[in-house]
């Protein structure tokens, strides 16, 4: 299983990632398109008409030669939210900005390459930084639904993977030994269902 | 791939046996055995030895570093060393577990070894666990893992590669990696 | 490759009683060929793409096998090999099915593009067997069918075509994997960073597939 595969044909991720809304600004205006903007009872869309569309419609919009829209940055990749990651990226709740923060993130249509470079860079910073939440959780494989709303689809996607590995060497470890059984992350384990409890 | 399968490969270890049977060699597959005189070790795969312990045709002579003293020794070793010090076997943790399980009164000292080889696995996993951070946080695409047994491996594997992948995606900026011919190799 | 000439030694040993057995070049043979086979699983199973197919190490096994059995047949019952050997089997067995399963697991994932690429080569150097060659297309039928019965059929005429070459997707060569040099190998370029690196004999590394893929196939790296 690949993550970050956006190639593969039947990824869900990928549906589920470009159906997420983008604001875009229409430059021309486009006949008998006006139903898609559910206040205006025109027949066309105006000129300087801002509407949310789904990313795959932006993306498709932005590759023609002409330029048909100007689409707005989603505001999680702002610097206002920039900061907060960059001050604490343990500490933010990801899920509720946006469950698929790093794929969004990577999936923006294409401005100026640098940008997109620049954004991407960023994202890495962010996952690198967040990425002792997942080894921490990983220690322990019966780790708290409360810390998943903290993850992204991605980072979950991966502490389950990573737990369901933990779980096998559990497994391994106390197989039919008494002595050799790693009690202590056991016991821990009931302790800290006991307090879930 | 399932610990059971890293043990499946660990069991073509050999270790000596003692049997209580006489029999000429016995010509498998992957390599002849014995020949077997009742009395005098012979050397066997682990899954081998496994079995005829378990049909009380044989004792199992522990592996020679199962021994307390040298076993102290590596945990010193081990605690001294920042990297991963040199384990006796590629499979000290599977051969460990299952010689321990299976033949407990041939394995003299067995609750101490089991103790000391619980103990130098721990100290390693969580040298393992703080590399792996650390490999993260440098974004390293790349890294020598000398002396780490199978096991060891295998532990990391369900994390450390994907993790990896996923910032190499980020770092090529999100773009679809570029595929590299597979024809010109072969 | 050495495995098809003991096919034959092997077919004339075997015909003797199991505890007969004792022509030491052929018994290394058997060896060999058993130590390549698990190589060739563990490679199959730890790398993306398909690996170039080793029809004739499964079937040398599975001849041993038969013949093994065959000999298991004439021992009494209660003697000491019956059990010994018939373990070994099972252990052969599970590594030739792993092996075999693994393959159709990554030949249902990325049928189009192994049989697309498979096109580009001779019929000696496809990377499938006939019969894995066969499955896969018969899966893409399948698939193909079951598209068009469900869904396509009821689409507009404009876009109920079955789209071949957009459902084919590639295996991640980039992916990291963990590997084990046979051999001393220098100047192994790292992607990225471009740095060269050499492996000793013997020593560990994780890297990404593409940049040892070709090592994978000529036998100096084993994945782990």
């Amino acid at each position: 299983m690949s993550f970050l595969n956006f190639d593969s044909y039947f990824s869900i991720t990928e549906i589920l990632v470009t159906e997420e809304r983008i604001q875009a600004e229409f430059e021309q205006s486009l006949p008998n398109l006006g139903y898609l903007c559910a206040s205006s009872k025109k027949d066309d869309i105006a000129p300087k008409t801002k509407l949310d569309i789904p990313l795959w419609l932006a993306d498709a919009l932005c590759r023609r030669g002409e330029s048909i829209i100007n689409w707005e940055i989603p505001k999680i990749f702002k610097d206002s939210y920039k900061e907060i990651l960059e001050a604490d990226a343990c500490s933010v709740e990801l899920c509720k900005w946006n469950q698929y923060f790093y794929e969004l993130g990577l999936r923006l249509p294409r401005t100026t390459t640098d940008d997109n470079h620049k954004l991407a860079e960023f994202l890495l910073e962010v996952f690198k930084s967040r990425f002792r939440i997942i080894m921490d959780s990983e220690q322990n494989p019966f780790s708290t639904p409360l810390l998943r709303g903290q993850l992204s689809t991605l980072e979950k996607k991966l502490l389950v993977q990573g737990n369901s590995g933990k779980l096998q060497l559990l497994t391994w470890l106390n197989k039919g030994v008494k002595h050799i059984e790693t009690s202590d992350v056991i016991d821990n384990i009931r302790k800290r269902k006991r307090l879930v409890v | 791939m399932d610990p059971s399968e890293v043990e499946f490969l660990g069991e073509k270890q050999l270790v000596s046996i003692v049997p209580n049977f006489s029999f000429g060699i016995i010509h498998l597959i992957s390599g002849s055995v014995g020949p077997f005189r009742a009395g005098l070790p012979v050397k066997v795969p682990i899954w081998l030895a496994i079995s005829l312990k378990q049909q009380q045709k044989c004792r199992i002579i522990a592996q020679e570093w199962m021994d307390i003293e040298k076993l102290n020794d590596s945990i010193e070793a081990e605690k001294r060393s920042k990297l991963f010090t040199k384990m006796p076997s590629n499979h000290f943790m599977d051969e460990a577990q299952m010689l321990l399980m299976v033949a407990p009164d041939d394995i003299p000292d067995a609750d101490n070894i089991r103790t000391a080889v619980k103990d130098i696995w721990d100290l390693r996993m969580s040298k393992l666990r703080s590399s792996v951070i650390g490999f993260v946080k440098n974004a390293g695409t790349y890294a020598k893992l000398d002396h780490l047994t199978a096991m060891e491996i295998n532990s990391i594997r369900s994390l450390l590669p994907d993790a990896l992948d996923i910032m190499l995606h980020m770092e090529h900026g999100g773009k679809p990696t570029v595929l590299q011919s597979l024809n010109t190799t072969m | 490759m050495e495995t098809k000439n003991s096919e034959s030694e092997y077919s004339t040993e075997h015909n003797e009683n199991v505890s007969h057995l004792e022509e030491s070049d052929d018994e290394m043979t058997a060896e060999r060929a058993l130590q390549a086979l698990e190589n060739a699983w563990l490679n199959e199973k730890f790398s993306p793409e398909l690996l170039p197919h080793q029809l004739e190490l499964v079937e040398c096994m599975l001849e041993q096998i038969s013949h093994m059995e065959e000999n298991l047949k004439k021992l009494e019952k209660g003697d000491i090999r019956l059990n010994i050997h018939t373990m070994e089997i099972n252990r052969i067995r599970f590594i030739i099915s792993s092996y075999l399963r693994k393959r159709l697991d990554k030949i249902e994932e990325y049928a189009i593009y192994f049989l697309s690429e498979d096109a580009n080569r001779s019929s000696e150097e496809a990377f499938m067997t006939p019969a894995e060659t066969h499955f896969a297309r018969e899966y893409v039928s399948s698939v193909e069918s079951l598209f068009t019965t469900l869904a396509l059929q009821h689409m507009p005429r404009r876009i109920k075509d079955f789209e071949l070459n957009a459902m084919s997707s590639k295996p991640n060569l980039n992916k990291h994997v963990f590997i084990r040099a046979n051999k001393a190998t220098d100047g192994i370029l790292i992607p990225g960073n471009m740095n060269e690196q050499d492996f000793k004999e013997d020593s560990q590394h994780i890297i990404q597939y593409a940049a040892i893929a070709h090592l994978v196939k000529n036998g100096h790296v084993q994945l782990i």
